[in-house]
């Protein structure tokens, strides 16, 4: 996988995140729906440097889809979902890193799979699941 | 005068640099990411031996510590590095504070230190390593806020 490419999954991916925490925060209580807001601004910020990058590199932005394929039935589904994005996302800034050698690329993957990990805690804690961690944030599962 | 927690665990990462080798033995000059390893090695076993010394001293913290401790051992394995000869498995207790939730609130600010000194360590290293570098740094930072 080339930086590009990385880069461009990953805005992909952003894209898709916005969509789906604002159906997911809708089946969540006030005061948890906070926090998918919270991180609703998380990656509409990560969109944005995504987008930044792409531009700087001259390529094209993929834009966001007018729907995704996202159905949420009631707050388990919510937050499960909300914990799928992001250890999806992590998986993304994680391979971010193995794609470039740019520091500044590197330090931005880094970061994302430092913000990814912490959510992930976030949405664990919030749905009682036990461990809240794991041991290599990002590192896709072995088929 | 009692030294103070900087002191206590800049002296203990001393000990650690002195002490703690990654698995193979190096034959030759050490590569770039041979160094980056062993440096991440030793924030890794300054970790395991806070887990350590706040097992021992906060047996009730056992449930929620154990967890984030086998991760750090996970990441020392993946590192290549061998655990420290079992004299040296603990740090002074002093660095955990005298009550459990002092305890958490020191390991949360190491876990948090360690983060950025391996996300410090991924825009030099090795695409492989690199990425392990990203995973160890994660896991830290969530490990702080487990903790929070």
């Amino acid at each position: 996988m080339s930086e590009e490419g990385a880069l461009t999954d990953l805005l992909a991916a952003e894209h898709a995140a916005i969509y789906g925490y604002g159906v997911l925060g809708a089946r969540l209580d006030d005061k948890t729906r906070e926090l998918a807001l919270r991180a609703c601004d998380a990656h509409r910020s990560s969109r944005n440097v995504l987008d930044t990058a792409l531009r700087a590199r001259s390529l094209t932005p993929p834009t966001t889809a007018a729907s995704y394929d996202v159905v949420v039935t009631g707050r388990a589904d919510a937050l499960q979902l909300a914990q799928r994005i992001e250890t999806d996302l992590g998986v993304l800034w994680r391979d971010l890193v193995g794609t470039t050698d740019d520091p500044a690329l590197r330090a931005l993957g880094a970061k994302g799979l430092q913000a990814s990990a912490v959510q992930v805690v976030v949405w664990r804690r919030v749905a009682h699941l036990r461990p809240l961690t794991e041991a290599f944030p990002g590192q896709a599962s072995p088929r | 005068m009692q030294p103070s927690r900087r002191q206590l665990l800049s002296g203990a990462a001393v000990g650690l640099a002195a002490a703690c080798t990654p698995d193979k033995p190096v034959a030759k000059t050490p590569s770039k990411d041979d160094r980056l390893r062993e440096e991440a090695a030793i924030r890794e076993e300054a970790l395991l031996r806070l887990y350590a010394a706040a097992l021992i001293a906060f047996p009730a913290l056992t449930a929620e510590l154990q967890p984030l401790q086998a991760q750090h051992v996970e990441h020392r394995t993946a590192l290549g590095a061998q655990p420290l000869p079992s004299a040296i498995t603990r740090a002074d207790p002093r660095l955990l504070g005298r009550t459990p939730a002092e305890a958490r609130r020191n390991l949360a600010a190491l876990e948090k230190g360690t983060a950025d000194g391996h996300a410090a360590a991924v825009p030099s290293a090795g695409r492989p390593l690199a990425q392990v570098l990203a995973s160890l740094s994660a896991c830290e930072a969530a490990h702080a806020e487990a903790l929070r």
